[in-house]
Parts: C-alpha cells; sequence; structure tokens
C-alpha cells in the first residue's frame, strides 16, 4: 500500500536503509523519496554515513553478517532497494539537508508527512520547518529524559535498556510532540549497537507508527515540555566501552 | 593497545569522539595505565599523595578538598567558611546582572558551592555547569569571559588551561555528588586534553586541582564498573 500522504528525505545510511526495508517487508510504501546524496561533495566531521563506511565498520566492528541482516540488509543499497520497489524518488546531491535544492524539492511535493532519516548532527533550520510540511523523526532514547546525542549508550548505562521515541521535529532540539513511545532491551551484542541495533529499533517504531497511522488515519501527538529533561552529548569512548560491555552481561 | 586519546594536543586539535570504535577489555586497561601515569607525573610535581585523596573520596569528606585546595591549612573556622559559602551564593545570584564576567571567577565561586555547599544549593550550581558544559562540548573550548545573562563568550581567549582544571574539577564533583553521568562523561572528554598539556600546567593550584579530578575521574569510573557489575 502506498501511503499518499507521507513521504520520506533520506540519506544513505543504514537507518534509512532499516527504515525503507521495514516497510516494504510490510507492504508499506512512502509516496515519495527524496534521496540525499553527499558523495559528490565533501563531508564534514561526524557525517560518516556512506554505505562503504558502514560496511566497514560491519566487518571492523566483528559483527558476523548473517546477524546483522536478521535486523535488515545493510549492504543492500538504498538507491538499489528504491529501484528493485518502484518508489518515486528523487536524488539531490548535497552535504546539507537544509540546501535550497531539498527546501525546493519538499515544497514542489503534494506529501504532508515527510519522516526524516538525515545526517548524523545535521539539525533541520526554520527555513525548511516552516514550510508548511511535518517533519517525523525517531530518536533511539526517551524522550525528554534522554535529548541529545548517543542517548542509547546513556540509557543501558542508566536503565538498562532502550528506549525509542517517535515525534515531530520542530526548532527546539528533540521538542518537539511526541507520537508514540517504545522500550526495547539492550542488545545481546553491544558493537551492534551503531550500525545495525539502533536503526534497527527505530524502524520497529517508525512501523507502529506508520501501523497505527494506517488504521485511524491521523498521528496522535501529545506536546512536551523543551523546559523539562536532559540534553546528552556523544559518549565518550570510556563510557562507550562500558555499556557495549555491559550488554554481554 | 595504546589509548589514543590524549597522545596528540586536543586543546588545538579537538576530537570529536564519534562513531569510536570497540576494542574490548584491552582499551579500558590502556585507559587506567595511561590515566594512572599522568596522576604518578603529577604526584612528583605536588605535595599531594593519591592514598589522601582516595581516603576522602571513600569517606565522601569532600569538604576537605577544600583545606587540601587551599594550601591545607585549616585556619578556617566554620563561621569563616560559612561566609565564604554565603559569599559564593550572594556572587552568584548577581551574575546574570554583569555583562563581562571571568570565567575563572564564576568557577572559583562554583567550586566553593559544590565543595561547602548543601544538595539544595547544588540545582542552582547544575544550572550553571550546564550551560558551560553546552559550551564546551559544541566548541570544546571554554573562552576566559563571558557576558554573565546570556553566557555567550565576551572577548578573551581559549588557551587558559586554568579554566579547564577548575571546570573538569566541578564536573567530577558535580558527578559525585549528584550522579548525573552526563557529568562524567564531559569530564573524561576535558581530562584527555589536559592530559595531553600536562606539561603546560603552570602553577601549583592546576597542577593540584587536576591531581584530585584525575583520581576522582578513575574512581568514579570503577564505581560505576562495579554497579554495572564489570570489575
Amino acid at each position: 500500500m502506498i501511503l499518499q500522504d507521507i513521504g520520506m528525505v533520506l540519506v544513505s545510511s543504514s537507518r534509512s536503509k532499516a527504515y525503507l526495508q521495514i516497510l516494504l517487508k510490510h507492504d508499506i510504501k512512502p509516496s515519495h523519496v527524496i534521496m540525499i546524496d553527499h558523495q559528490r561533495e565533501t563531508l564534514l566531521p561526524g557525517q560518516r554515513i556512506s554505505d562503504v563506511s558502514q560496511s566497514q565498520e560491519i566487518k571492523d566492528s566483528s559483527v558476523p553478517k548473517k546477524k546483522s541482516q536478521d535486523y535488515f540488509n545493510p549492504e543492500e543499497q538504498l538507491i538499489e532497494t528504491l529501484t528493485k520497489h518502484h518508489i518515486s524518488h528523487e536524488i539531490i546531491y548535497s552535504q546539507d539537508v537544509n540546501n535550497p535544492h531539498v527546501i525546493s524539492a519538499l515544497k514542489n511535493r503534494r506529501e504532508k508527512y515527510f519522516i526524516y532519516s538525515g545526517f548524523g548532527g545535521g539539525i533541520l533550520k526554520s527555513d525548511i520547518l516552516n514550510i508548511g510540511k511535518d517533519f517525523i523523526h525517531i530518536h533511539s532514547g526517551l524522550i525528554p529524559s534522554y535529548r541529545g546525542s548517543t542517548t542509547i549508550y546513556y540509557s543501558i548505562l542508566n536503565e538498562n535498556k532502550c528506549t525509542a521515541t517517535a515525534f515531530f521535529l520542530n526548532e527546539h532540539l528533540d521538542s518537539g510532540d511526541i507520537i508514540k513511545i517504545k522500550e526495547f532491551p539492550k542488545p545481546k551484542n553491544g558493537e551492534t549497537i551503531d550500525f545495525i541495533y539502533d536503526a534497527h529499533i527505530r524502524s520497529l517504531l517508525l512501523l507502529e507508527v506508520l501501523q497505527e497511522y494506517i488504521k485511524i488515519g491521523a498521528f496522535k501527538r501529545r506536546a512536551q515540555s523543551a523546559q523539562q529533561g536532559e540534553t546528552y552529548f556523544i559518549i565518550h569512548p570510556v563510557l562507550k566501552h562500558l555499556a557495549i560491555l555491559t550488554c554481554k552481561k | 593497545m595504546n589509548y589514543e586519546y590524549h597522545h596528540k594536543n586536543t586543546l588545538e586539535n579537538p576530537c570529536n569522539y564519534m562513531y569510536t570504535p570497540f576494542y574490548g577489555d584491552s582499551f579500558l586497561k590502556s585507559y587506567f595505565r595511561n590515566r594512572e601515569n599522568s596522576i604518578a607525573i603529577l604526584q612528583d610535581r605536588t605535595h599531594l599523595k593519591t592514598i589522601q585523596i582516595v581516603d576522602i573520596i571513600k569517606k565522601e569528606n569532600i569538604e576537605a578538598l577544600f583545606y587540601l585546595l587551599n594550601g591545607n591549612t585549616k585556619d578556617k573556622t566554620r563561621k569563616t567558611l560559612s561566609q565564604l559559602l554565603k559569599n559564593s551564593q550572594e556572587w552568584l545570584k548577581i551574575l546574570e546582572k554583569k555583562e563581562r564576567v571571568n570565567t575563572l571567577e564564576i568557577f572559583e565561586n562554583l567550586l566553593i558551592a559544590i565543595l561547602l555547599g548543601n544538595k539544595k544549593s547544588h540545582k542552582n550550581i547544575c544550572f550553571y555547569l550546564n550551560i558551560f558544559l553546552k559550551r564546551y562540548e559544541l566548541s570544546k573550548h571554554l573562552f576566559t569571559h563571558y557576558n554573565g545573562s546570556t553566557f555567550k563568550k565576551s572577548g578573551g581567549d581559549y588557551t587558559l588551561l586554568s579554566s579547564y582544571v577548575y571546570f573538569s574539577l566541578l564536573l567530577s564533583l558535580a558527578y559525585f555528588r549528584l550522579k548525573n553521568i552526563k557529568y562524567l562523561n564531559t569530564t573524561l572528554k576535558i581530562n584527555d586534553m589536559l592530559c595531553s598539556n600536562l606539561n603546560n600546567l603552570q602553577n601549583h593550584f592546576d597542577r593540584s586541582a587536576f591531581f584530585i579530578s584525575l583520581i576522582l575521574e578513575i574512581h568514579l569510573v570503577k564505581l560505576l564498573m562495579v554497579k554495572k557489575g564489570l570489575s
């Protein structure tokens, strides 16, 4: 089934692959995909999102290929999935989601909602947030208690579990209206978190959110307070090691 | 296995810590080994003893750190300490009215408040710590002057190591007191940078304060490991 009101803004990352693959597995297609490809421009620090680097990471962290494919297929290129399933899409070459070409492409679309899976650390600016579309983001942490970066690790250290939150993006960090929250067990192999497990739990929540949307024809939303909660920053490797080792316990 | 995060001067070449690889137990061993080397160097350069600091931490007698950092004299009576704490709290209350504030002055007052204050006063301290934590995490630098109401940088430069030493100690004490792991996280990053600048710590206070912060940091990491069943 094609969701006429829903599009996707995707960069080529394991998260985007997980999103698209799980939806297709359940016969759900977005009406249109705007794919932002950085390959013709230089990457900024922290925006390591190419297919090549992810494959390398999986190899480096000794995650068996078969095991990672229990979640989704990280080897399948995004463009391959889009083409294979005849999903309407366009490619914009940029390293910045706020690029005027991206804004222009979005303005030309009729879909009201866009599922957003952008560059790591990239934030949507008001230029894009004010074009009359709603952007849905899935965060791998409980909002508002775990706003910010790498919160999946902090959640494992503090709570011994993982959580994902679906919400609408607004101009403040992780502060938009919440659609749904779901808890997950910590992974057995913590080494898969960065490139597999984090993307996997987000995709599972996305699927539930869209299945509910199909059922009731709208997204449930509740406001959160920007003043409450805690913001975290990129986890230090010592704490990251403790979180990963905790998964093996 | 080498602990790679303080081999180059990370004040001038900041590390963003994005997608750091997993190396297993050997990484943690190399982390402890490197931190212990830095502690040994600092012990030689200060009059402090590791065992003395560990004892204070284990007894949770944090107020004693105040005496150590102020020349190890106990000539200050309870009354003068209370007055000192009161002055700091009053100073922090009028901070937002100041257009240009010296960062070290803010940190000195916060340090007094966290060492001598009670739990209630720690909430107020967190407000300021969170602002500077965000500033540090986003730019990996602390400037010598900020605007007291907006906390935007107000001139000065970012190379004064004393600011980072103070902030490291403040954050490790904040984690010790409040157990909010984000404080330990930023402590680890600042301490990586300071370890890469060990020979540039010029004054006795900086060396002593960083010595205490490093011992506190590894003690807190070990406690967390025990809590998570990883010791």
